[in-house]
């Protein structure tokens, strides 16, 4: 996967994490160097940091109860972002079936983000945030890794599982999905 | 309406608290680290100190209960006595699996042998 902090050398990296003796600074690194990419990916989906934060430990916690299956086939981002957007998932359809759903609760995310203290945005985010927030599950993902993370569709593909034309098509309607949304909202 | 246009920049609009990250690296290593403690205190010299104690354990149990057994038959053997047939029947069947047949031929017959 291309991003400018994939600089080290992952084979190294995915030796260290088979040694007893060198797994837990492996992690550490690992830790460290994915953290914000993670926190943000998740962040956008839930739009709250306390529940950000809650979701990106549960992901730690989760790789590195698995470890051991981790077999290095996969990049450890991709590896990582699975886990991320499966805790993401499983925690918007479980506050959705409670019915305390922010997207229920229609037109509500621009006041809650404009009152969030964690919140820097202007009125046009907090609008562009509600807009993304009203797109499918999967379309939201697809939108923030391509259009946030800036990730090219074949490592989305990887992630995902979907192919790279259905990922395009994906993309392609929820940019205009809020593109149409902003417009009638303005 | 373009969502790349200055409007709708790419920027990044939400916040962490102070120091965030930095802590968060922290919380996680400390539930890892927990996570790998029990483990450790399983393996080792105590791990093999317990199957021998075991194995220990298990013979002792093992050789008390065939002296016991050794001195029970011992008793059955040449201690009891008994003071009819009758008595000697009843210990018999409370005693030892005996086939029926055997016991209805005996108590049929008078040259059993018992």
């Amino acid at each position: 996967m291309a991003t400018h902090k994939n600089i080290y050398d992952e084979k190294e990296l995915n030796k260290c994490l088979q040694d007893d003796k060198k797994r837990a600074a492996a992690f550490s690194f690992i830790v460290k160097t994915y953290s914000e990419q993670l926190y943000w990916h998740i962040r956008r989906m839930v739009l709250t940091h306390e529940d950000a934060d809650d979701l990106l430990q549960n992901t730690f916690v989760k790789a590195w109860s698995n470890i051991d299956k981790f077999r290095g086939d996969s990049q450890i981002l991709t590896w990582l972002y699975r886990i991320a957007i499966n805790e993401t998932l499983t925690f918007l359809n479980q506050r959705q079936m409670q019915s305390v759903s922010l997207e229920s609760d229609e037109g509500s995310i621009v006041e809650r983000l404009e009152s969030d203290t964690y919140f820097n945005g202007d009125h046009a985010d907090a609008l562009l945030q509600q807009a993304i927030n009203k797109l499918p599950e999967k379309q939201r993902i697809i939108f923030g890794l391509k259009y946030y993370d800036e990730m090219k569709y074949e490592d989305i593909s990887k992630i995902l599982g979907t192919s790279i034309g259905a990922l395009k098509a994906s993309y392609h309607i929820a940019v205009k999905k809020i593109e149409s949304y902003l417009k009638e909202n303005n | 309406m373009r969502i790349e246009n200055n409007k709708y920049r790419k920027s990044n609009p939400f916040g962490t608290p102070e120091g965030y990250f930095e802590e968060l690296h922290n919380k996680v290593m400390e539930q890892v680290l927990q996570q790998q403690q029990p483990k450790q205190k399983n393996s080792g010299i105590w791990k093999k100190r317990i199957i021998e104690y075991a194995a220990v354990a298990i013979f002792i149990v093992a050789a008390g209960i065939s002296l016991f057994n050794y001195t029970t038959d011992k008793s059955h053997t040449y201690t009891a006595t008994y003071e009819s047939e009758e008595q000697l029947i009843e210990d018999f069947i409370d005693n030892y699996p005996i086939d029926e047949y055997i016991l209805y031929s005996y108590l049929t017959s008078t040259d059993t042998g018992f």
